[in-house]
């Protein structure tokens, strides 16, 4: 830990690795209570394994037709790519009664498959797959941070317009829809949301582990709060611990940073499971 | 003046997609003034179609509904209603008073929280049902009656003019029955009311008309019914 300050104060990059925790805390905050609420936790899921193939398609772009896509980074394919299949998996969610998970799942499978093999067919040796799928904290750079600043804006303005429609979801969609709320077209806002924070939350963990982030704090603020609101609040607190505490602990030794803080992140949600019954008694 | 007449259907029919039979054909009944109307019969019988027709959840296939002198749509705001099953996640971190808020929500509801009005509102609904030291209770903690309850002053909470209830009595127990029942009452004194019930009793001593609904509608004698009297009617035998 005395290390990690000592480097901190000639690497710059340790510090924007934090800031990126908290930055990413943000988003997590406010939409992983929706997702785990409104019960989305595998189509978010999905949603992070099909940027893989934008991530793909964005390498491949971008070494192959450089005088064009040569600006394009790979996360931009990414954001893209879950921008894309955000609303065509919500509509799935709202049309197919029978074999949801089965569909989601063949779409999951083509996304990923799709960017293994525009990495393959890409001309020369990249890297830069490995850290979109396992995360790369030690190295955010300054436009990294404006990146997830200006996304994690987005999500929390966006957020604010819906909150009232995006809780009555969660609640009870029926009576929403009863009361005049789009209920599919409210979807398809709260899918691209999460398919933004999918794409914040990958420059911590990586899109292999996003998941861990999108609902595991959610899940152990829900169990010890009573409105949407405080869960909000303390699944930012959450994440904002886990995304520091691990990665600073872990600093200079073998293990990864990335999987310290979803180990954390996991450990945190047993120790709540274990202490506290669903109703907070 | 007023019409009178809150609900007309006119030889209403309705097919479910993919479906061989139709689940209502030659519907007709109308609903005035403050009258509390038990609809029973079959399971499949029709009888939460035609509610779900009456919110404007359904398109008739033949036919007409009037709501208020209007279509389903027009009145939407102005149906309230609790459904048999309401599936609220329990795990969902909401008091008892963000519940009751959706009665608020309308098409141009945007931004973080509800005004004043909408609070006071909420309130009162939830006075009205005798379940304001609720308010600030978890959902998943309230009891099969006191959920009941709840989910009536979110009707409430909408300025409903009319309820329409889908068996709200099932899985409560014979005492939040009558506390439930005597709510209603009270209710009735101002609301009309269409209830799904398959309590033969409860519809006869407590309500002011019953309908039998099984595909058609059939006017009954409320206060002649019982299970030998309604005999016929399980076997599709109309006098």
């Amino acid at each position: 830990m005395i290390r990690f300050f000592a480097d901190a104060a000639v690497n710059p990059f340790l510090w924007s690795g934090l800031a990126a925790g908290v930055l990413a805390s943000i988003s997590c905050g406010v939409v992983g209570p929706y997702v785990v609420t409104r019960r989305l936790v595998f189509l978010a899921s999905a949603l992070a394994h099909i940027a893989i193939g934008g991530v793909g398609a964005a390498i491949y772009l971008a070494s192959t037709y450089p005088a064009i896509f040569g600006r394009v980074e790979p996360i931009h394919g990414g954001l893209a790519a879950a921008l894309i299949a955000a609303p065509i998996l919500a509509v799935l969610k709202h049309r197919i009664k029978e074999r949801l998970d089965t569909v989601v799942g063949a779409l999951w499978a083509v996304g990923m498959s799709v960017g293994i093999l525009l990495i393959k067919i890409t001309p020369g040796y990249h890297t830069e797959l490995m850290s979109y799928l396992f995360g790369n904290i030690s190295f955010v750079t300054g436009r990294d941070l404006v990146f997830l600043a200006i996304l994690s804006a987005v999500v929390v303005i966006v957020a604010v317009v819906f909150h009232r429609r995006f809780l009555a979801l969660c609640l009870d969609d029926e009576f929403a829809e009863l009361r005049g709320i789009p209920v599919l077209a409210t979807d398809i806002i709260l899918f691209l949301l999460i398919a933004a924070t999918v794409i914040v939350l990958t420059q911590i963990v990586g899109l292999i582990l996003v998941i861990a982030l999108l609902s595991l704090p959610a899940a152990i603020a829900a169990r010890i709060t009573t409105r949407l609101g405080p869960t909000m609040a303390v699944t930012f607190g959450v994440s904002a611990l886990v995304t520091t505490i691990p990665r600073i602990v872990v600093y200079g030794t073998p293990v990864s940073p990335e999987a310290a803080i979803v180990l954390a992140t996991a450990g945190l949600y047993l120790a709540v499971v274990l202490s506290r019954r669903p109703d907070g008694r | 003046m007023s019409d009178p007449v809150v609900v007309r259907i006119e030889d209403l029919g309705f097919r479910y997609p993919r479906q061989q039979a139709d689940a209502l054909c030659g519907a007709s009944l109308s609903v005035s003034g403050t009258e509390w109307v038990g609809l029973l019969g079959p399971n499949g019988g029709g009888k939460t179609t035609l509610l779900r027709l009456l919110l404007d959840q359904l398109e008739p296939t033949t036919g007409s509904i009037k709501v208020f002198g209007g279509s389903p749509a027009q009145a939407r705001r102005r149906v309230g209603y609790v459904p048999q099953h309401a599936w609220i996640d329990p795990s969902v971190p909401a008091t008892v008073l963000d519940l009751v808020l959706l009665g608020r929500l309308t098409g141009s509801s945007w931004g973080p929280f509800y005004d004043h009005r909408d609070r006071g509102l909420a309130m009162t609904a939830l006075e009205e049902t005798h379940t304001a030291d609720l308010a600030d209770r978890a959902w998943r903690t309230l009891s099969g009656g006191q959920q009941q309850r709840v989910l009536i002053a979110r009707a409430l909470a909408s300025k409903a003019d009319i309820l329409l209830l889908d068996e709200p009595t099932t899985g409560i127990d014979i005492h939040r029955e009558k506390e439930l029942l005597r709510l209603l009452e009270r209710l009735n004194q101002r609301l009309p009311i269409l209830m799904v019930s398959h309590d033969i009793a409860l519809v006869s001593h407590h309500m002011d008309r019953a309908l039998w609904v099984d595909g058609a509608v059939h006017e009954l004698d409320p206060h002649n019914l019982d299970s030998d009297s309604l005999e016929h009617f399980f076997h599709g035998e109309h006098p």
